[in-house]
Parts: structure tokens; C-alpha cells; sequence
């Protein structure tokens, strides 16, 4: 296997893919490609800023490359795919064989069509560039319109505020996280945010921009100097389509990464994978591309994957923590266990009493813990009793202990 | 010059727990395994610096709160991402029913 492992994206999910194979015994080459000119870094903190903006820090050190024999391209793009030759082509002409070849091309910022935006020039959060951008452009004092209730969105208007910035967030729904989190979860965050000055418009969209200032659907009118769009992201695919391989809100893959063609995997933001029965996902989430990373390495390796856990995340907004885990269903029935020190973890079981999902919200750290042993729950297939859940008084330790 | 300092009593920390412990401007993590023996470690997780004491210990891992690195805390060895650094770990010893850890300088 002279050819090795070709990985085109150095996220979290490339370079996690690089570490699965070589953790899993693979002693072939493994060349990992990425267009970013740093060394691969971490995106969470991207929109979560300290005293100097937006922190640059690496998934590993320079010297782990080395250390485990991975060629890492920066600064480059993979231009082409060949399936018949299994070759690809590189923004710098070369042309690269592969025994395996694992597309982490991740995926980017939805636009916002421009005409909504009229004279705005609008940023979009992906890269550290992205975010440089940001915190240099944007100073004390700025008005700051984001469109999108999302967790970018809020995660950048916690930044913003804190760095006394004027923010307004601008939601379509009739509640911010409405996809991610239930209500009172919502809520919580929301009255966090106005707490700290941000202000949030639910229900609103913008009708048009001009001369910074936006005009809102309510008919309300707020000073943008500068626009900021979090609106989702949708996946990078370009080089899956031109290889001719099946995509689908995604690329589509099976549980091993694998596409159609066995050679050629799949993983991170933008596949599509398998999750239960016949039910298909595309996850955005760190912890999901860590681990579908992983196990594709794994996979290319010629192991099995480990099992997956879990989807699991987290997001920071001012100086408390919101942690999810599992996936919601909608039909599960829903209980609110309030925590001692403040905040709350809303739950959701299905019709059998397994836990599938939940939502913590607190200050600090004071989630964590109970979000971990929550997640054990899930994997461990209990059916705790749901007063048990719901009374802050039973630590969830005990019930896992019970089990 | 290393001390010996007293920590607390071996009935403080429960079984498959962990306890934060500040000696002058350092944090230290002290484990009392399922076994029954203790364990000490630095206290913040070296990948941000948050309190390895909120997190969940299980079997003879610790594992993060915040971004669910994982650490062996009888080794410091880091077992999970984020975390890629180890923790120093530090020599615990019972005395009269006292945990006492060991800190060098």
C-alpha cells in the first residue's frame, strides 16, 4: 500500500481522521491537505474571544506532524479527483496517488441573498482570517447587526457586547436556538443576552439596508454599521460532485465513511451518514467531525469504527456554558430538572423512558458533569425514573450507579 | 526541597471522585479511585485551563467538563482530545487517616 491515505481538509475532522489511522496501526503514508496557511487549529474558539480577540490554537503542535509521519500540505486545494487512475490533482499541479482517499472538506457559511442587503458588505465566520477580521474591524462603541439566532450568532454578540459593542440580533424564528434547544432553554439564553445588553429580535427579518442602518420587518429600524451573517452552513461538495459520487445534503456515505466507491470516504460536515434504521443526518458540530474523523481513520485503516456516541456540543455565550446531547425526536416527552446553583437541564425521553436528548444551561462549568453522566444514561440504554430526573436533590451519579 | 501537605481526610472524597485543592497559587485535582487509593494530579486541564475537579471520573479517567478531554489520573496521561498535554502528577501518601500530597520546590 505504497499509495497511503490522502486527506483533503485539515479541520478537526482531517487531522482527527490522520490520528484515527495512525492510532489504529496504519504505517502507510498519510498525506493531509488543507487550504488554510496555519498549522490546523481549533474553530470553537473562533467565536469565543478573550481579552485579545479571537484565540489562534492549534489541534496539535507542529512537531506531532512529524512525530506521526503526516505529510501536511498547507495552503493548498485539491483540485481534481480521478476514480479510474485514484489520483488527485493539487493547486500546485502535483498529482498525488491514493490507495484511500477521505474527503473532511467541511462546509461553509450560508449566503444571505445580496439584495436583501442592498449597499451592506456583510462577514461571515469560518475561518480564523474570518474572525481576525472581525475583532479588528469591529471596536467599542460599533453598531453591530447579526442576522441569525443561531449559536454563531450569539456567541459572536456575547463577544461583541462584552467588548462594548452595540449588537442586535435579528431571528426569523419565533425564538432563538429553536432548532437546537426546547423553550425554557431558549429562554434562559435569551434573558442572558438582554441581561447583558444584547438586543434580540425574534420573528423579524430584514427588509432592507441602507446607509447602516437596517429596517426590519417590524418596521423597526437599527444601526449596522456592520453586518454579520450566521445563518447556517451549508456543505462543500464540489469535488464529490465533479467525482461523480452520490450527494445529498451531504456527501452520502455508509457507517464505515465509505461512498459508493470504496476507495473514497467521506466524513465531518460534509457527509451524510447513516444514524439509525434508515434515518440519515449531516451533523455541524466539533465533537461529531472529531469523531467521524477518527473513526474514517479507523475505517481506512481496515478496522472496524468504534460505535459512535452520542452527538455532543457545546456553546458558550457570556460566561455560561450550554451543553447538548443526543438528538431531538420532537414526539419524547419532556422533563426540567432546575440545578442548585442556578440554570436548568431539560431532558427528553422516548416512549420505552430512554433518555435521547438533553439541553444543560448554568454558569460557569456547573453543567459538564451532569451532561457526562447524562450521556452515559444514553450509551448504558437506562430508563431512569423520571422524578428521579427532575429533583436537583438525586445526584444522576447515584442513578447511574443504580443501573 | 519537597513538602508533604495535608490535604483533608480520606472520608472527604467519595469513591470514584475528585476533589479541587488550592496550595498557594497552584490548583490540584485529588482522586479517590474505586479501589480505594488516592491519586493527585494538576488541577487545571491543559488544554484551557478550566477545573479538572467539575468534571466526572470513571473507572481511573477524569474527564473534562468543558470539553470532555480525558486524562489517566494515575499516570496524567492525556487519553482523549482536546487534551494532547499531560498532567503532572503528584505522590500521595495516608497518614492517620490524612491524604498528604507531595510537592517538589
Amino acid at each position: 500500500m505504497t499509495e497511503g491515505i490522502v486527506i483533503v481538509g485539515a479541520g478537526h475532522c482531517g487531522v482527527s481522521a490522520a490520528h484515527g489511522a495512525r492510532m489504529a496501526g496504519y504505517r502507510g503514508r498519510i498525506t493531509l491537505i488543507g487550504d488554510d496557511t496555519q498549522l490546523p487549529y481549533e474553530r470553537p474558539p473562533l467565536s469565543k474571544w478573550d481579552a485579545d480577540g479571537p484565540p489562534l490554537r492549534p489541534i496539535f503542535p507542529d512537531d506531532w506532524y512529524q512525530s506521526h509521519d503526516i505529510d501536511l500540505r498547507r495552503a493548498t486545494q485539491v483540485t481534481s479527483i480521478d476514480r479510474n487512475t485514484q489520483l488527485v490533482t493539487l493547486s500546485t499541479n502535483e498529482t498525488l496517488p491514493y490507495a484511500k482517499l477521505l474527503l473532511a472538506t467541511g462546509a461553509a457559511p450560508r449566503r444571505l441573498p445580496a439584495d436583501a442587503l442592498n449597499d451592506a458588505q456583510p462577514r461571515y465566520l469560518r475561518s480564523y482570517s474570518d474572525a481576525l477580521t472581525l475583532a479588528r474591524n469591529i471596536s467599542a462603541g460599533a453598531d453591530v447587526l447579526i442576522i441569525g439566532g443561531g449559536f454563531i450568532g450569539l456567541e459572536l454578540a456575547a463577544c461583541l457586547s462584552a467588548r462594548k459593542a452595540f449588537v442586535h440580533v435579528v431571528e426569523a424564528h419565533d425564538r432563538i436556538l429553536a432548532r437546537a434547544v426546547p423553550l425554557e432553554i431558549s429562554q434562559m439564553v435569551q434573558q442572558l443576552h438582554a441581561d447583558r445588553g444584547v438586543s434580540i429580535h425574534t420573528a423579524t427579518s430584514v427588509t432592507t439596508i441602507e446607509d447602516n442602518v437596517a429596517f426590519l420587518s417590524s418596521e423597526q429600524g437599527v444601526r449596522a454599521e456592520h453586518v454579520i451573517i450566521g445563518i447556517g452552513s451549508a456543505p462543500i461538495t464540489y469535488l464529490a460532485d465533479q467525482a461523480g459520487l452520490k450527494v445529498e445534503n451531504g456527501i452520502v456515505v455508509d457507517e464505515r465513511f465509505a461512498t459508493q466507491e470504496p476507495n473514497i470516504f467521506a466524513a465531518g460536515d460534509c457527509c451524510n451518514v447513516p444514524v439509525a434504521g434508515e434515518a440519515r443526518a449531516r451533523f455541524e458540530s466539533w465533537q461529531v467531525a472529531a469523531d467521524q474523523g477518527f473513526r474514517a481513520g479507523q475505517a481506512m485503516a481496515g478496522i472496524t469504527p468504534d460505535p459512535a456516541p452520542p452527538p455532543w456540543f457545546w456553546s458558550d455565550q457570556f460566561d455560561h456554558t450550554l451543553q447538548v446531547v443526543g438528538t431531538r425526536m420532537g414526539q419524547a416527552s419532556h422533563i426540567l430538572r432546575p440545578l442548585a446553583g442556578g440554570g436548568a437541564i431539560a431532558l427528553e425521553t422516548d416512549s420505552n423512558g430512554h433518555i435521547t436528548y438533553a439541553a444543560g444551561f448554568a454558569h460557569g462549568n456547573a453543567v459538564g458533569r451532569d451532561i457526562k453522566i447524562i450521556q452515559k444514561l444514553m450509551e448504558a440504554g437506562v430508563t431512569p425514573d423520571p422524578a428521579a430526573l427532575a429533583d436537583p436533590k438525586t445526584p444522576l451519579k447515584t442513578i447511574l450507579r443504580q443501573r | 526541597m519537597s513538602d508533604w501537605i495535608d490535604v483533608c481526610v480520606t472520608d472527604d472524597i467519595e469513591e470514584e471522585d475528585v476533589i479541587r485543592f488550592d496550595h498557594g497559587t497552584r490548583s490540584y485535582a485529588i482522586y479517590h479511585s474505586p479501589e480505594g487509593e488516592f491519586f493527585a494530579t494538576d488541577g487545571l486541564c491543559t488544554h484551557e485551563q478550566v477545573h479538572l475537579a467539575d468534571g466526572l471520573v470513571m473507572d481511573h479517567i477524569i474527564e473534562c467538563p468543558k470539553h470532555n478531554g480525558q486524562f489517566n489520573y494515575k499516570t496524567g496521561q492525556a487519553t482523549r482530545l482536546p487534551a494532547c498535554n499531560h498532567l503532572g502528577t503528584y505522590p500521595v501518601r495516608i497518614v492517620d487517616g490524612h491524604i498528604q500530597i507531595q510537592l517538589s520546590e
